[in-house]
């Protein structure tokens, strides 16, 4: 009985399958023709609503296929028809797989061999994508419209599931500040998303299974609830996930020889800070936070569990660290002990390693670097109460050592380069050869940490421009387009005139690229305590 | 038998839809369901159907329990009812189209001749038919597959008088050995094609028995009419007397 249902469908939805169809062309065909630079501003401009569209059309593709036969209600025609269950089911999941799914393998594709990748070499990654997008959104979605009747019905549905997201986040991150979320905005968070997304596929299997063999709506709605409650308290803690990641290293006892130490002070205290760590300008911040990841933000910094934290830094110095190596910082946590030993605080310490970014050994050394400075947040009322005392602190750091894999050349001027490690790559001089940029696409994994250094023929260089953004997950689709994008932007010369770049006179076309591509060695941690100090003088 | 209902208990809450409900619906028979709205004719269609669940007791229909009541079953009972959502959007022709695959025993020849009778168009939308377009449709949908069992709740509901004529003529016509179990309120028009009859009122059974013993039933019911409208004393009469009795036996049960 699959077949017939299946006709059926095509007969009521195959405009919304067009309609569908014609998004996923669009898009393949904009990814394409913007290139590696983005193409022409219309296409590209066109991509953003695009790929809106491309979720929201298969999403209500995936929501009216369920519709045609809905499972709330007793009057629908489909509960007196000869009809199994798991028949119904497997319709809807087909009739998804061929309009939607058998025509974006198609168009990815083409996309692949149009970008001179081999198919058989993407096929994997393609038929992961495949796999991804089926189970993590349309499943989902399709359950979500196992338990309603009609798009207004799951519109309210969703709006209510979305309050109760928010709200629980919100309170959540009031209360427990940045540690309501161990993992996030880290290089770990993978593997709370892969344990989110396989809890998000059980309860979406769950209630697709209540739904079309027990037809229990209320209880699959329940289910719904409390899985999203489960999706924001339900969290993994820090020395889960990163045991779990050094678990994963690929090269065990890389960091052995890595030590991080307290670099004594002059003055006998701490020297305390009100105002946010210095960036190194040649590290380029983090992304900005989406709308929701700013709440959430502003309650982590304004919730009861931080308020008004006091900054303390403290030089430390890291030992072991070879030439082509970096460190990352995952995380610190800050102890206070009493000269006893005995604990008196800790706590999750939001505070950076400055300068920011990963640590390079001459930075390490203290080599023409300015000296590493840890800025340690301390909830204010932990620094009333033993600020004036005599302690000693303890940090505990979670730390990733990096290492040089790959040493790639290319000229630094319309440039192509073509290798295992970073895909397709081409360099374009913009804004008036003030800048160069790098940009790379590459089918599955990508990496996630490299550095850029302008040179001449002669060997002078320019500053290297270090670009880590730590993402240690293994390769998991994140975008509709199978090519994945990356690079770099590298400034050659200051058109304001501020800041002086050694090679600021030379013409482009006389300049190379040298890109160090840096792979995970191993995830380890380390700890430093620093000798019986004070902490400051807090008013009384 | 082809129906029998045992004790049948259905509770939403604290309102009870069916309180103890036993019923037996003999094969080949035209058993007509008649209570006034909300006495629970239409819980207990759905319970039969397996749509939902009883709160206890047990129902067989065609010798199967009503809660594995399945694709297999399904196949042999044909089902109209006047709350049915059939595919607005679909076509008419589609619609024939779809079911064809889905039954099959399905005669061709019997769905032609049926929707030459009703006059049925091909090429409209569902969504567009009026309410007795609708009701013809599931009607000329329920019996191509030649059921065994034609379960028919409310089908003249909301149908003007010609419509509902053509209907029972039709009905009564049958020549197959098709059990047809009815459910209404319409009492005119039960009263031409029903064998037999069983009264519910408030989810719980007044009567039941063929028609002829209705009346001997009912003799003692219609005291306050003159002997000599006895006889003629319609099925509405009937029902309406049986109704009151239990609801002044109810107001004068203790507590």
């Amino acid at each position: 009985m699959i077949g017939p249902i299946m006709k059926k469908d095509w007969s009521l939805l195959w405009p919304m399958v067009a309609f569908v169809t014609i998004v996923q062309i669009s898009l393949a065909w904009f990814g394409y023709n913007s290139g590696l630079f983005g193409g022409e501003l219309a296409p590209r401009e066109l991509r953003q609503p695009l790929t809106l569209a491309w979720f929201i059309g298969i999403g209500a593709l995936a929501v009216a296929v369920v519709h045609q036969d809905p499972l709330p209600g007793v009057d629908q025609d489909w509960l007196i028809r000869p009809l199994a269950r798991t028949d119904l089911l497997l319709a809807k999941l087909l009739f998804v797989l061929l309009v939607v799914f058998a025509p974006m393998l198609a168009l990815d594709s083409a996309r692949v061999l149009a970008g001179g990748f081999s198919l058989s070499a993407a096929l994997p990654a393609l038929l992961y994508k495949e796999v991804y997008f089926l189970l993590c959104f349309v499943v989902p979605v399709m359950a979500l419209a196992a338990i309603t009747a009609t798009m207004a019905e799951l519109m309210v549905l969703g709006a209510a599931l979305i309050a109760i997201f928010a709200t629980a986040l919100s309170v959540d991150a009031w209360l427990l500040g940045a540690e309501h979320c161990p993992t996030c905005d880290t290089g770990v968070s993978w593997i709370q998303h892969v344990a989110q997304h396989a809890g998000i596929l059980l309860g979406a299997g769950v209630i697709l299974v209540v739904q079309y063999y027990r037809r229990r709506t209320e209880a699959a709605r329940a289910v719904a609830a409390i899985g999203t409650l489960a999706l924001v308290f339900g969290q993994l803690p820090w020395s889960v996930g990163f045991g779990m990641q050094r678990w994963l290293s690929p090269a065990p006892n890389a960091a052995a020889a890595i030590s991080v130490v307290y670099d004594a002070p002059r003055s006998g205290t701490l020297q305390q800070t009100g105002a946010a760590a210095a960036g190194n300008p040649s590290y380029p911040a983090r992304a900005p936070r989406d709308r929701l990841g700013a709440a959430v933000g502003y309650f982590e910094r304004h919730g009861s569990a931080r308020a008004a934290p006091v900054n303390l830094l403290l030089p430390v110095r890291i030992d072991g660290l070879l030439p082509d190596q970096l460190l990352l910082v995952d995380r610190s946590e800050v102890s206070l002990l009493l000269e006893s030993g005995s604990p008196v605080y800790r706590g999750l310490n939001p505070g950076p390693l400055n300068p920011a970014g990963p640590v390079h050994a001459a930075a390490a050394r203290g080599d023409d670097a300015p000296p590493l400075l840890q800025t340690i947040e301390l909830p204010v009322r932990v620094y009333r109460d033993f600020g004036g005392k005599k302690l000693r602190l303890r940090l505990d750091y979670s730390v990733t050592l990096m290492k040089v894999t790959a040493q790639l050349v290319m000229p630094a001027a319309d440039g192509a380069l073509r290798s295992n490690d970073l895909g397709v790559c081409a360099t374009h001089p913009d804004q008036g050869d003030s800048l160069i940029k790098l940009r790379c696409q590459k089918i599955g994994l990508t990496p996630f940490c490299l550095s850029v250094t302008v040179r001449d023929e002669a060997g002078r260089e320019n500053p290297e421009i270090l670009q880590c953004d730590p993402d240690y997950r293994p390769y998991l689709p994140t975008s509709t387009d199978p090519l994945n994008q990356f690079g770099a932007d590298i400034p050659l010369r200051d058109p304001t005139g501020v800041t002086h770049y050694r090679l600021e006179a030379a013409q482009p076309t006389a300049l190379n690229l040298l890109i160090k591509v840096y792979a995970v060695q191993e995830h380890a941690v380390r700890s430093l305590v620093t000798p019986t100090t004070q902490l400051g003088q807090p008013a009384q | 038998m082809i129906i029998e209902a045992q004790d049948l208990v259905k509770t939403y809450g604290s309102f009870a839809a069916l309180r103890g409900l036993s019923l037996q619906v003999p094969a080949g028979s035209v058993f007509a369901l008649l209570g006034a709205n909300g006495a629970g004719k239409t819980t207990l269609i759905k319970i039969l159907m397996n749509i939902i669940r009883p709160t206890s007791g047990r129902a067989m229909v065609l010798d199967t329990d009503a809660r594995a009541v399945g694709p297999g079953l399904l196949a042999k009972i044909g089902y109209v009812s006047e709350s049915q959502l059939l595919p607005g959007r679909l076509r008419v022709e589609e619609f024939f189209r779809y079911l064809r695959a889905c039954y099959a025993q399905w005669d061709r020849g019997a769905e032609a001749a049926l929707r030459r009778q009703l006059q049925l168009p091909p090429e409209r939308r569902i969504g567009a038919l009026s309410h007795g377009m609708r009701m013809k449709l599931a009607l000329a949908c329920a019996l191509p597959f030649r059921p065994k069992l034609l379960v028919l709740d409310e089908p003249f509901s909301g149908l003007d008088a010609l419509v509902r004529d053509e209907l029972v003529t039709g009905f009564a016509q049958r020549t197959d050995a098709t059990t047809i179990f009815l459910s209404s309120h319409e009492l005119d028009e039960v009263e031409r094609l029903a064998t037999h009859v069983a009264f519910i009122d408030a989810g719980r059974l007044l009567f039941q028995g063929s028609i002829a013993s209705l009346t001997a039933h009912a003799e003692p019911l219609l005291h306050a009419t003159p002997a000599h409208d006895r006889q003629r004393a319609s099925l509405r009469d009937v029902f309406i007397a049986m109704a009151r009795g239990a609801r002044e036996r109810e107001r004068a049960m203790p507590g």
